[in-house]
């Protein structure tokens, strides 16, 4: 008779049992790492994208992998205000009217979907003739109903870059004339209007229409979806940890000769180690230029690691409230700005970048490169200071500036070491980025902080989008943190928005320079250079400094390794 | 079990008050960090009242709690979804890393644990001990970028971020890749999720596999010098069944209340894993949502976190009536 205890387990069995499950596990694992594929298997890839994936482009795999030092924050093109991580991913995907290109040595905007345009003298209404033939994803024609539906959509969600038009035009003024003819009708001229384009992405309409419910105006559905005609479809979106994209064949620019990348992954990898080991073991291809200087100094020289270095079109300043004291008197900042060390700033913590002239960077059409430029003078510094409305006294009381990172706090330092032998006391304080935001956007600049160290990536390539901060209207928002009021100035960035000319609208942005530089509104420090680490068997990309357009995929090729 | 579920209740309805009135301490305007340093004021205004944050306090309490019961957290400014949407996303991954981890910490920590009580090698009981300390005062974010640096540039092909290897896309049922893989049949996919979960739990398990490791150590110990053990070996009864039958119960009860109480701070020392490995969890949402000042999101993510909390210790209550009689017949 069997009994309770013969039918349990000993543990001496039990023990051999968990044994040889472990053992068989083991094996397996090791089995798995040892013969897995190094390419994918056709019934591994799958695609969520309207044009499915075929055989013929898996047969020809050409893989790139691009790390990011930031996560995207949307995949929805019209939702991202700032992020290259974003704007590398849109367009790819998406065609836009104008994109950047570098044009006599200057990064301009310059036509892309558009064949050709023109602008009525008043400057109100901008007609664009689309280019025939180009094919979104789904297969269906771009035509100018897409543009027109795509620009209100732009406009009525209010997000990415939209706010520029706020004023200037409404959410329905946009007109499909006829198939290929769209028509802008704006309330008030704006010349920046085609740079300003260089952000802004065609959808599908058809497609996007059938998803309007799905999240405002269909952001929640594409925000893991596409509705581009760009030169790759979106196959595969694992938030936060990698987005996939394929080379779609019908682009309508064709394919150049070469070993393309049909198959594009991008990662975020928020840790610069593990980028690092990613780029050196060769399962990252090419970072975003924002890993630090020290990590491309210690890339530098390892087997397969190119380092290109290039002049990237940015502004550092430090920002001065010209509303708080003592920084309201012009002669105190014409002090500070001679009292800078602008040698040290820019050979030590920009290594070697060049020092700025003005507040529209070197390399964007429309900068001046007759504009003054200051270096470190104290008899300069004091004789401005004996000018000053302060007293000695006053002079004397800290000036506190926030600091809520290493890098600020750097600056700040060598600001604080460069001002004192001129009597001024700067004074860091430790907060934290959102309690700064919130004293800006409080509209006081009382409460402001007195000084700020910001850096201004390109985004879209107009001399607007450096000079609009110091508009007045530009007041309690982030980018107004100068606080200037000057009435002249606004008008004449008013009137700069109303310029059809090229020549005299060139002229107006020089005057606006000079009068920025003339009233010594920031201390303009510096112009760096930008790095980015790829292999030896990458080529072809061009460097463009607006964010996210190096990685532009159809410029390169992949060479196998 | 019903005076369980109210308990679970009432500590939630607790944390929601105390979390909402903490979030609105935070300093800062949510909307204008949401939006960027490129919005507008009209833009930064639209986006606070998309958010309800231009409602009165008691007004956005009632607006959070009637969302809650539909299931929904309100908008969230990183994601410009709504948050429950996006935790429940991404809570699998960190409940995934931080089971294994977990599993791996206890087993190998009674394992070890009972062997180093049980050795008359002082030795090795020393080294175990030493490697134990060690465990315990390494940072969690060196280990994990020591093994990863070392890993990857030994084996360059090893996957040392994500959750699965790129070329695959298995489809989502639980949101626990291993558990997917296998309900998609994809051996190839389930050693991957595997493989990229190797390193992050090796680093997450450090210190709670110390932890349990000198508790079981030290409760054998007291264990073995007790008569009744004596009398038991002088009975002629073998190491092996006095160490599972007697020991390992005994020392194991209180091993099991540490590791549920582990189990959840291990959520807090998910954040600097899940960044590191790319591991895109819970952990890193929350940072990122305190960050941001995503009120929202941070209201999600730490009403999740004492859910896991409080259903993690009942768990945890559950298994000691299995494994202590005494605790079971007292219930009874």
């Amino acid at each position: 008779m069997t009994t309770k205890d013969d039918k349990k387990v000993s543990r001496r069995k039990f023990f051999k049992m968990g044994v040889g499950v472990v053992v068989v596990a083991a094996a397996g694992t090791a089995a798995y790492y040892l013969t897995r594929p190094g390419t994918p298997s056709t019934s591994a890839v799958t695609s969520t994208s309207a044009i499915p994936v075929t055989s013929s482009q898996l047969a020809q795999l050409v893989q790139f992998t691009s790390l990011s030092t930031e996560e995207y924050e949307s995949l929805d093109p019209h939702f991202s205000g700032g992020t290259g991580a974003d704007f590398s991913l849109a367009i790819n995907m998406y065609d836009r009217l104008f994109r950047p290109n570098i044009v006599n040595g200057q990064e301009q905007p310059v036509p892309d979907l558009v064949a050709d345009y023109n602008v009525t003298p008043d400057g109100l209404t901008w007609t664009m003739h689309l280019q025939q033939g180009v094919k979104f994803h789904d297969g269906t024609e771009l035509t100018a109903d897409d543009v027109a539906f795509s620009f209100d959509r732009y406009l009525n969600f209010g997000k990415g870059f939209s706010y520029l038009y706020q004023g200037y035009i409404d959410p329905g003024s946009t007109k499909a004339l006829d198939k290929y003819t769209v028509q802008f009708n704006f309330k008030l001229p704006y010349s920046p209007f085609p740079a300003s384009l260089c952000r802004f992405y065609v959808l599908n309409k058809a497609l996007v229409s059938q998803h309007m419910n799905e999240g405002q105006y269909a952001h929640d559905w594409l925000d893991s979806n596409e509705a581009g005609s760009g030169p790759y479809t979106l196959t595969t979106v694992k938030p936060r940890e990698e987005v996939v994209l394929t080379k779609y064949d019908g682009y309508w620019k064709g394919w150049q000769p070469g070993n393309r990348v049909t198959e594009y992954h991008w990662k975020p990898i928020i840790e610069i180690a593990t980028m690092k080991t990613l780029l050196l073991s060769g399962q990252g291809d090419m970072d975003d230029g924002w890993m630090g200087t020290d990590a491309y100094k210690s890339l530098n020289g390892q087997p397969n690691i190119v380092i290109e270095r290039n002049p990237w079109i940015q502004e550092r300043v430090l920002s001065l409230n010209n509303q708080k004291m003592p920084l309201d008197d012009i002669h105190v900042r014409k002090a500070v700005s001679w009292a800078m060390d602008y040698a040290t700033y820019n050979s030590m913590l920009e290594y070697n970048a060049r020092q700025a002239q003005g507040p529209i960077p070197i390399g964007l059409w429309g900068h001046d490169d007759t504009l003054f430029q200051y270096k470190q003078d104290y008899t300069q510094a004091k004789a401005e200071l004996a000018q000053s409305k302060y007293s000695a006294s006053e002079l004397a009381k800290p000036i506190v500036v926030p600091s809520f990172n290493d890098n600020i706090k750097a600056v700040f330092l060598l600001a604080q070491q460069s001002l004192a032998p001129i009597g001024l006391n700067l004074q860091l304080e430790d907060t934290t980025y959102t309690k700064m935001i919130a004293s800006i956007t409080s509209g006081d600049p009382q409460q402001a902080p007195a000084m700020l160290w910001w850096g201004n990536t390109v985004k879209y390539p107009s001399p607007d989008a450096y000079l609009s901060p110091f508009n007045s209207s530009s007041w309690g928002t982030w980018q107004g943190q100068a606080w200037y009021k000057n009435k002249t100035y606004d008008d004449l960035l008013t009137q700069s928005r109303a310029e059809t000319d090229q020549n005299k609208l060139l002229q107006d942005y020089s005057n606006l320079q000079k009068m920025l530089v003339d009233d010594a509104v920031m201390v303009w420090l510096s112009n760096p250079y930008g790095n980015i680490c790829s292999h030896t068997w990458i080529n072809g990309f061009k460097w463009l400094s607006c964010l996210g357009e190096f990685l532009y995929l159809p410029n390169f090729t992949v060479n196998p390794h | 079990m019903v005076r369980k579920a109210l308990g679970i209740l009432l500590t939630l309805f607790a944390v929601s008050i105390i979390i909402f009135s903490l979030v609105r301490l935070i300093p800062g305007d949510p909307a204008a960090a949401a939006l960027g340093d490129q919005a507008s004021r009209e833009q930064i205004e639209q986006f606070r009242r998309e958010m309800g944050l231009d409602k009165p306090i008691p007004q956005q309490y009632l607006i959070f709690i009637s969302s809650l019961l539909r299931g929904k957290l309100g908008l969230s400014g990183i994601t410009f979804h709504d948050a429950m949407k996006d935790i429940l996303y991404y809570f699998p991954a960190t409940l995934e890393l931080t089971l294994v981890a977990m599993t791996l910490a206890f087993v190998l920590g009674v394992l070890i644990g009972v062997s180093a009580g049980l050795t008359e090698n002082k030795k090795l009981d020393g080294l175990l001990s030493f490697l134990s300390i060690g465990g315990l005062s390494l940072p969690t974010f060196l280990v994990a970028i020591t093994l990863q640096v070392i890993v990857g540039n030994l084996f360059p092909s090893f996957l040392i971020t994500g959750r699965i290897g790129s070329n695959f896309n298995i489809p989502r049922v639980t949101g626990l890749d291993l558990i997917d893989s296998l309900l998609a049949a994809n051996s190839a996919a389930f050693f991957s999720v595997l493989e990229c979960l190797i390193l992050p739990a090796s680093a997450l398990m450090l210190g709670p596999l110390a932890t349990i490791m000198r508790l079981v150590r030290a409760n054998t110990l007291r264990e073995k010098g007790k008569s009744y053990i004596a009398n038991l070996r002088a009975n002629g009864l073998p190491r092996s069944l006095l160490a599972w039958r007697y020991l390992l119960p005994n020392a194991v009860s209180p091993a099991l209340t540490l590791a549920g109480l582990q189990f959840a701070e291990l959520l807090g020392g998910s954040f600097v894993i899940e960044t590191i490995f790319v591991f895109p969890g819970v952990g890193w949402l929350g940072v990122q949502a305190m960050i941001a000042k995503d009120v929202n999101m941070i209201q999600g993510v730490a009403l999740m976190a004492a859910l896991y909390f409080v259903l993690t210790n009942t768990v945890v209550d559950f298994l000691h009536t299995r494994i202590d009689p005494r605790i079971r017949l007292k219930e009874q």
